[in-house]
């Protein structure tokens, strides 16, 4: 959250530029095209989904290329194996598959005979105690308006999380309002975290889903935010971590949430 | 050892020669007529001994030993009226000498430099560029914002952070590389409002010296530069006061004789006023709301008796941010110097400093009772003793011991009523001592070699109280140890020989060859390319290696009509060893294992600087042209490939022209052209988690289009009166508007364009900024 500050400082700054943005024609490096694997299990919807796709250059007008000709199949920690139904479009995936959670579950895609593995822990959920609403004075940083607490208890444990927000049936999807966090800071407190800078109104209503990640999980995904919010200001630009075998992109998240919903009273 | 006493023979054998005539001391102090403050770096020749001379050390105080009988000695200092006396020496005899300046600005010509003519070429030092704050007010600058750390980014083998940023890089090696002091105290963060300020009033300076290589041996801890900057002493004659109004800032200096001829006073501040204009504001948050930086600089000396001399001096400095009391953020350095001047005899001179330092950050969020604060903190005691010891008249030997006591706080988290479940951090605070010692001799040989040698030994004691981590090679934690208060962890050390010869070939041009090692104990780590307050300084442990450098270079000079032209040559190689980068995705801030997010490599650097200098006359000006390359190589990234640092900027060219129409005004221009940074673009887009995902290429393999943009200055001085001076400057930074890019983002939604297809997206800063700063002096 910290960091979340500093770079709404900095970005203060970057405002007066605003008018100095323009696009330019530029010259890259275009790698091979590279397979990437999205794979992952939503234990509350008791559902597995793999997509599988490549990478296209940078400037490409191209849709990204799907596999079609995979196998794929999900292994759970008792070394039970169950395959994903091929749906097209390079999808494949296998419904009411029920959670054993704090187990792990392993997925494996073949593509041309080569074998691509990924194995991830299906945490415990950690349920949202409530959530609140707070009047916010108008500042720079936000506008005027209602902040949402999310209100938890964070357990002992080292713990990892993701919040998604659905405002008035609209999953929100740009990066400002992605929040990914651990517990560095909170280890065993009742956390009140406000989703700040996101403001609303009264009558908005606002869904909160609370994903309880495996460090794995939470590793690749912020590593992944991050990059995918980057510019060339970035000392250190990386890739996420490896997750499958054989050098394919992407990785296998396995996760469960807790979700709740606040309509803005004034 | 052995190279000690080989150097300790050589000392002895100097003095073996020429010891059989009588002979004689002559030593004083050397002091500006109207200000009565030292002079440092005049030179005194013995125009009959085929002009053998010496030079006053950085407190005014020079000694030169002579046979006895008749000697016509001349004293001089560029910007001031040379003085020329007759001597007959039958004992050791001082002589203080006071020089009265020549007032630039009334004259139609003007002379950029403060050293002798052909300093450049006698002398053994190399790589050295040396600013007068005064010389320099009239080339433009952003806001008008006179400022040395962005004149110095004029000059050859420095490159500036960026756009408008006061941060610096030289000769290829890193921001943190730079060892700047502010009266022998270390600055952490030299710079104001994220980098584009320096803290550096130019009104309270006296002069800066920048060491690129060769560096002396008296100094330490820096692996790439040194940027030493003396603040003024205050006039002993008589009280006066300068001050200026700027669009960003307003300073006012005032300064005086505590007792006449014995002790001065300065006391100078400046501060922004962008704030003051929210106050305008209805609306309260906004009215509410801080946004300024300050800077206090003091300092006072006195004279005791003829032999002592006591000065003290401190910097204050502050950005504070704030924004309705609910968030606050502010940093700053806070620096002191005590220092006593002793002259043991006249021959011997000894400076002892007791300093302090300090850097800290503050951040606050609080809301109805409930909030937290976060603080981080670096702070150095120093206790340092040199020895100035004026041997012969071929011979000055310097030599010295320091200790630095470091402590670092790196992060510190207060919480206030539930602090919205953020827990209270501490983050373990480290200790180190740093030690130095060092020895070095000046000598001339005849009338065509002179010579800088020496050694420095540096120690560095990493301790407790305080835990040392094992990590495996992957940055995972095996274990901790507890160490007691004082407890060594892990002791480093090295020496670092330093030497410069000075072939004269003849007395316009000449030929120098510099060596130098230095070993940097603490580095700092930042999450940004340019500078920032919440930057990390770690100390060497036992998981962080010293940085260690090694540079030779190599240079021709020459002067041309009676040195009005300076000419030089000036290239280099650089060895780094044990360099910093960090892990992917690494997390240095509130990190209690930062240390398992660096990874460590090696670097080089070569190049090669050119300059053409034009230092007397109505057109003053210099044209540099450098090429260069800085490259890093680590295990970690990229299987080992070497890449270059973000710095590698290949081709460097700076202009800066002053030209005085009349007694009324100075136009001055300067022109900056360089290689985009090396940064990383991605090499593919792919899809995951509903984004549109960057594919990270190879580190810094591309480039930011080339920067380049020119400035011009007009300087207008107004009907001076007998007590009243003043002037006003006019500027404009980046004339012709040119959108150099400050980052380049990549996004599939931007303005108009279709959504989908990706582009590239620059963010310029600044394109015609015109300011306006008046100028005034009561006298």
């Amino acid at each position: 959250m910290i960091k979340r500050f500093f770079i709404a400082f900095l970005g203060l700054f970057l405002i007066f530029c605003a008018s100095c943005r323009k696009v330019i024609d530029l010259k890259v490096n275009n790698t091979d095209p590279k397979l990437v694997i999205e794979a992952k299990y939503d234990a509350v919807n008791e559902k597995v989904s793999v997509n599988i796709s490549k990478t296209i250059s940078v400037f490409s007008v191209d849709t990204f290329p799907i596999i079609t000709n995979a196998q794929v199949e999900i292994i759970d920690a008792t070394g039970y194996v169950t395959p994903l139904i091929n749906v097209g479009g390079g999808s494949y995936v296998v419904e009411n598959y029920l959670p054993f959670y704090n187990s792990k579950y392993k997925v494996n895609v073949i593509i041309d005979g080569t074998v691509y593995s990924s194995t991830d822990s299906l945490v415990n959920v950690v349920p949202i105690d409530t959530l609140t609403q707070d009047k916010l004075p108008e500042n720079p940083l936000v506008e005027d308006g209602f902040a949402v607490y999310v209100n938890f208890q964070d357990p002992q444990t080292p713990n990892f999380y993701r919040i998604r927000i659905k405002e008035n049936n609209e999953w929100q999807t740009d990066l400002t309002d992605q929040y990914i966090f651990d517990d560095t800071y909170t280890t065993g407190s009742y956390t009140q975290l406000p989703l700040l800078p996101n403001m609303y109104n009264v009558g908005d209503s606002v869904t909160i889903r609370l994903i309880s990640y495996s460090k794995k999980a939470y590793d690749y995904f912020y590593a992944l935010l991050s990059v995918a919010g980057s510019s060339t200001s970035s000392p250190a630009p990386a890739n996420p971590p490896q997750d499958w075998t054989n050098k394919a992109l992407g990785s296998f998240i396995a996760y469960g949430y807790d979700q709740k919903q606040i309509t803005i009273q004034p | 050892m052995m190279r000690v006493s080989i150097l300790l023979t050589t000392f002895l054998l100097l003095n073996i020669t020429n010891s059989f005539s009588q002979k004689y001391t002559i030593s004083g102090e050397i002091t500006n007529q109207a200000s009565g403050e030292t002079i440092f770096g005049a030179t005194i020749i013995i125009s009959d001994l085929n002009n053998v001379g010496t030079h006053t050390n950085n407190f005014g105080f020079y000694s030169i030993t002579l046979k006895e009988g008749q000697h016509q000695l001349l004293f001089r200092h560029a910007g001031f009226t040379s003085k020329s006396m007759s001597v007959y020496l039958t004992k050791d005899t001082i002589i203080d000498w006071p020089l009265s300046p020549i007032e630039i600005h009334k004259f139609n010509e003007v002379e950029i430099s403060s050293q002798k003519a052909n300093n450049n070429i006698t002398s053994a030092q190399m790589a050295i560029t040396r600013l007068d704050p005064k010389e320099i007010r009239t080339i433009p600058v952003i806001f008008g914002e006179q400022d040395i750390m962005k004149t110095l980014q004029l000059t050859p083998g420095v490159k500036g952070g960026g756009e408008g940023s006061a941060g610096f890089y030289v000769r290829g090696g890193g921001a943190d590389q730079n060892l700047i002091l502010l009266d022998a105290a270390p600055v952490y963060n030299a710079s104001h409002l994220l980098g584009f300020f320096s803290i550096f009033n130019s009104d309270a300076i006296k002069d800066v010296a920048l060491y690129k290589s060769g560096i002396p041996a008296r100094y330490g801890g820096r692996l790439s530069s040194v940027m030493d900057v003396k603040m003024r002493e205050g006039n002993k004659k008589r009280y006066s006061a300068t001050g200026g109004i700027g669009l960003i800032s307003s300073r006012l200096t005032v300064e005086g004789p505590i007792v006449k001829d014995k002790g001065s006073f300065i006391l100078s501040g400046r501060r922004s006023y962008a704030d003051l204009f929210l106050k305008l504001s209805k609306k309260e948050m906004i009215k509410n709301s801080t946004l300024f930086f300050y800077d206090l600089n003091l300092k006072a000396n006195y004279k005791i008796g003829e032999k002592d001399r006591i000065y003290l001096s401190g910097y204050l400095g502050r950005d504070k941010f704030g924004l309705n009391k609910e968030f606050s953020f502010d940093w700053g350095n806070k620096t002191a110097t005590l220092r006593w001047n002793h002259i043991i005899n006249n021959k011997l001179f000894l400076n002892t400093s007791l300093i302090y330092s300090d850097f800290d950050y503050n951040f606050s969020l609080k809301y109805e009772g409930k909030g937290f604060g976060a603080t981080s903190r670096i702070r150095d005691y120093t206790l340092k003793q040199d020895y100035n010891y004026f041997l012969s008249k071929n011979n000055t030997l310097q030599f010295g011991i320091s200790a630095i006591y470091h402590n670092f706080s790196p992060g510190d988290m207060e919480v206030e009523g539930s602090g919205f479940g953020i827990n209270q951090i501490h983050i373990e605070k480290q200790h180190a001592l740093e030690i130095g010692a060092y020895i070095q001799n000046e000598q001339k040989i005849g009338q065509r070699w002179a010579l800088m040698y020496g050694l420095r030994y540096s120690g560095f004691n990493f301790m407790g109280k305080g835990f040392a981590y094992q990590y495996n090679k992957n940055g995972v934690l095996l274990s901790k140890k507890s160490y007691d208060n004082w407890e060594s962890i892990k002791y480093y050390q090295g020496f670092e020989p330093r030497a410069s010869i000075n072939f004269i070939i003849t007395e316009n041009n000449s030929i120098k060859l510099g060596y130098n090692r230095i070993f940097q104990y603490i580095h700092r780590l930042s999450n940004t390319t340019t500078s920032s307050p919440t930057d990390i300084w770690v100390p060497t442990s036992n998981n962080v290696k010293p940085q260690i450098g090694d540079q030779l270079a190599l240079g021709f000079y020459q002067n041309l009509f009676h040195n009005k032209f300076k000419i030089s040559v000036e290239t280099y190689y650089k060895w780094l060893q044990n360099q910093i980068d960090y892990r992917p995705n690494a997390n240095i801030i509130f990190n209690q294992n930062i240390e398992s997010q660096l990874v460590y490599g090696k670097g080089k650097a070569y190049g090669i600087e050119f300059q053409i200098k034009k230092t007397k006359g109505k057109l003053t000006g210099w044209f540099n042209y450098t090429l260069a390359r800085s490259l890093r190589q680590f295990s970690d990234i990229d299987n080992g490939a070497v890449f270059p640092a973000r710095q590698d900027r290949i081709h460097d060219i700076n202009l800066v022209l002053v030209y005085k129409i009349n007694k009324k005004l100075t136009i001055s221009a300067a022109f900056v052209f360089y290689t985009g940074d090396a940064v990383t673009y991605p090499s593919a887009f792919y899809s995951m988690g509903g984004y549109k995902v960057p594919y990270v290429g190879k580190r810094n393999s591309n480039r930011l289009p080339n920067y380049h943009r020119l400035d011009i200055g007009l300087t207008w001085y107004l009907k001076e009166y007998k007590h009243f001076e003043q002037s006003l400057n006019f500027s404009i930074y980046n004339v012709y508007g040119r959108e150099n890019a400050y980052s380049i983002s990549f996004t599939d939604h931007f303005k108009d364009y279709k959504p989908g297809h990706m582009i590239a997206v620059q963010t310029a800063l600044f394109k015609f900024v015109p300011s306006i700063t008046y100028n005034f002096k009561i006298k």
